[in-house]
């Protein structure tokens, strides 16, 4: 079953300027972005060590993620 | 089939590594453990972590002179995050973070929700954390700076189709700090003003703002490019640009998988940031952080799935190589500092 979603997309901006308001995906046509692949970071124990040495020598911080999975399965 | 691909996302894990850090300056070896144990309706992870510091420190003077200060020191913590899933479509997660060194102890907790929206196409979360600190002087049992970070947390991810996803992260950082230093001060560092060596003092509060983009593109069905993007600003007047691209190639039927990134970062001096000062400045700082600098980090990494034994549906190796270059056009102690990052693993799934 397809169902657009043209109004949530106004709300997200980037999906608009993207051109990204897409209808939802079946589970089979998720392949592509449920690949460890599409995981990042590939190493989250050490991402969080990349965390705190940049944290030592950036003034620089957060937005670093989302905390959303690419298979739409919070 | 999707409670399949959920699963397999979310089976028990258990990591144990160490990642160390040289930058001919400062030694670091920081091993760590970690688990994750998913159940029904819950998630439970949580990990430890150390860092043990030796080596030298440059002790800057804003007239161009320098020493050094030579240390030893080791900072423990531990992280534990708690999720219930009530329903498919939401969850809510609770965390702590500590961390445990001589001179510096902090907590933090935190809360946040996320939710699957628009028939799973997006996936939202907010989140709120609190971090309480105290910064002292190992020569100075009485010494004690507190402080607070408040932090807000936004996140959206989008998948725009079969192969690509985008997401936005919007965070704010408020700091509230003790009135002696300042925040982000430390007690060890000493600034040079007319002949007089005075300790570091910043503002008692730090507003921070950061917005980013991710978008990532599977390429068939074993590669994958990730590029994010960064804009940073703050109530001292920094800003900043940090941006990373990184390409993912699975091997075998994801039994190898190797990435390789690129992260590059612009950030801007404090407005009160000087390489030399005179007077009496209300504010004023050592601290390379705040001066206006270029970053280039490069990194390489693999993992590798073996086999399973015993219990362990399979074991793993992890690698790791990143060569960080930062440039100081304008900080009087130096003007590059290069590091070595190193680290490697093993993990198992059960």
């Amino acid at each position: 079953m397809r169902v657009t979603q043209g109004g949530g997309c106004v709300v997200f901006l980037l999906v608009s300027l993207l051109g990204g308001c897409a209808t939802t995906l079946s589970t089979w046509e998720r392949a592509a972005l449920m690949t460890r692949v599409m995981q990042d970071p590939l190493q989250p124990g050490a991402a969080r060590f990349e965390t705190h040495v940049l944290d030592t020598r950036e003034a620089m911080a957060g937005a670093s993620d989302a905390g959303g999975a690419p298979c739409g399965c919070n | 089939m999707w409670l399949q691909l959920v699963a397999a996302a979310h089976a028990q894990s258990a990591e144990a590594r160490v990642d160390t850090y040289d930058d001919g300056w400062i030694h670091v070896v920081a091993p760590a453990a970690s688990v994750d144990v998913p159940l029904k309706k819950w998630d439970v992870a949580g990990g430890w972590d150390a860092d043990f510091v030796s080596g030298a420190t440059p002790l800057v003077q804003s007239d161009t002179t320098s020493s050094a200060t030579f240390f030893d020191e080791a900072r423990q913590g531990g992280h534990v995050a708690v999720t219930a899933k009530p329903k498919d479509t939401w969850s809510v997660s609770g965390t702590w973070g500590g961390s445990f060194e001589s001179d510096h102890v902090s907590n933090s907790a935190g809360v946040a929700m996320t939710a699957d929206a628009l028939g799973r196409m997006a996936t939202l979360r907010a989140g709120w954390s609190t971090s309480l600190w105290q910064a002292g002087r190992s020569d100075d049992p009485d010494y004690a700076q507190p402080g607070a970070d408040h932090a807000l947390d936004l996140g959206w991810t989008q998948i725009l189709g079969r192969t690509t996803t985008a997401a936005v992260a919007l965070s704010g950082i408020y700091s509230a700090c003790a009135d002696e230093l300042g925040c982000q001060a430390s007690p060890y560092r000493r600034v040079w003003i007319d002949g007089v060596v005075l300790p570091e003092r910043h503002p008692d509060t730090r507003a921070r703002g950061a917005a980013s983009l991710k978008v990532s593109q599977a390429i068939g069905q074993a590669s994958a490019l990730h590029v994010w993007y960064r804009a940073y600003a703050d109530s001292w007047e920094v800003t900043g640009h940090t941006g990373e691209l990184s390409f993912a190639q699975s091997f075998a039927g994801d039994r190898l998988l190797l990435r390789a990134g690129l992260r590059g970062a612009w950030q801007s001096p404090a407005s009160f940031w000087r390489a030399a000062y005179a007077g009496e400045p209300a504010f004023r700082t050592a601290d390379p952080e705040l001066s206006g600098f270029s970053s280039v980090v490069g990194t390489l990494e693999g993992t590798w799935t073996l086999f399973s034994v015993g219990p362990a549906e399979h074991v793993g190796l992890s690698a790791r190589v990143q060569r960080h270059h930062y440039d100081y056009p304008s900080f009087p102690a130096y003007d590059a500092r290069d590091a070595w990052v190193l680290g490697g693993g093993v993990d198992a799934a059960f």
